[in-house]
């Protein structure tokens, strides 16, 4: 009895939660998007340096933030499920990839489109773009290897294992502009203070928290649908849709 | 100008992508749950 409670009730629980909140959760993102694009685009003043081409900073640093966050969700869960053997974080840990790698690509062609007119080319192997690069490759290691395994319990575990392993490059990215000589400046916002003007500030979480709930949204649909490519019979298909 | 453009553009690819994203995402569990209520109806 037990086993059934945490092993189906659980998953029909979360099922049900993503099920109300996936929706709602697109449509305030969509919004916040929205809005924050207007600031960036519209209110915001052109900057003394890179003119407008700056703005799009506001879509590049929330989506490098989101694409670490999000590895290290993966790696928590990964190791959570070495650990306890929750199943619920081996969906968590699937649910995420996508949505990582997608950031990770947004990253990359925002930098290069912002790099050509301010460094003067779209590509350079330094040692921030390099270890990202990294972190893309990490992501679609890490979905190709989701398909290549029959079992889900054996796909589950070798991700987790290599989200765990890969974690190191998070600490990579964040500390490649101290660590070596970059293009990239280092950190503007630090515990001592911010280097970016106060009136740009506030637009930087706006598009964060946007891009979260997007995420959040996406996220949702994809732990719905791996929960039911997990239900295994059809005893737990009915707990999962009836409740 | 140039610059302004280049900008509006990789805001709407930036969106542009989120959204396929979540409607491929919508799709796949769409057609799972489909399938499972067939299972479940035969």
């Amino acid at each position: 009895m037990y086993q059934f409670v945490a092993k189906y009730l659980v998953l029909n629980k979360v099922f049900k939660f993503f099920e109300k909140v996936t929706l709602p959760s697109l449509i305030i993102g969509l919004i916040g998007f929205c809005f924050a694009s207007y600031l960036a685009l519209y209110v915001l003043p052109a900057d003394a340096q890179q003119k407008e081409i700056y703005r799009i900073l506001f879509v590049h640093v929330p989506s490098a933030i989101l694409s670490e966050l999000i590895y290290i969700f993966l790696a928590i869960n990964g190791f959570i499920y070495l650990v306890w053997r929750t199943k619920i974080s081996a969906i968590f840990l699937n649910a995420a990839i996508s949505i990582g790698l997608i950031f990770t690509a947004l990253v990359l062609v925002t930098g290069s489109i912002w790099g050509k007119p301010t460094w003067g080319t779209y590509w350079v192997w330094d040692a921030r773009i390099t270890s990202t690069f990294i972190l893309l490759i990490q992501y679609v290691g890490l979905l190709a290897l989701r398909s290549s395994f029959s079992s889900h319990q054996t796909a589950d575990q070798i991700l987790s294992i290599i989200a765990i392993i890969g974690a190191i490059n998070i600490p990579i990215i964040k500390f490649s502009v101290d660590w070596w000589n970059t293009l990239h400046q280092n950190a503007s916002i630090t515990s001592s203070g911010s280097s970016i003007a106060s009136e740009m500030l506030y637009v930087l979480p706006i598009m964060l928290i946007a891009l979260l709930f997007l995420s959040f949204a996406i996220f949702g649909r994809n732990i719905q649908f791996e929960i039911l490519n997990r239900s295994s019979n059809t005893r737990m298909i009915k707990e999962v849709l009836n409740g | 100008m140039d610059n302004l453009n280049t900008v509006f553009g990789t805001y709407l690819l930036s969106i542009s992508v989120i959204l396929i994203l979540y409607v491929l995402s919508y799709a796949r569990y769409s057609k799972k749950l489909k399938d499972c209520q067939d299972d479940l109806n035969d």
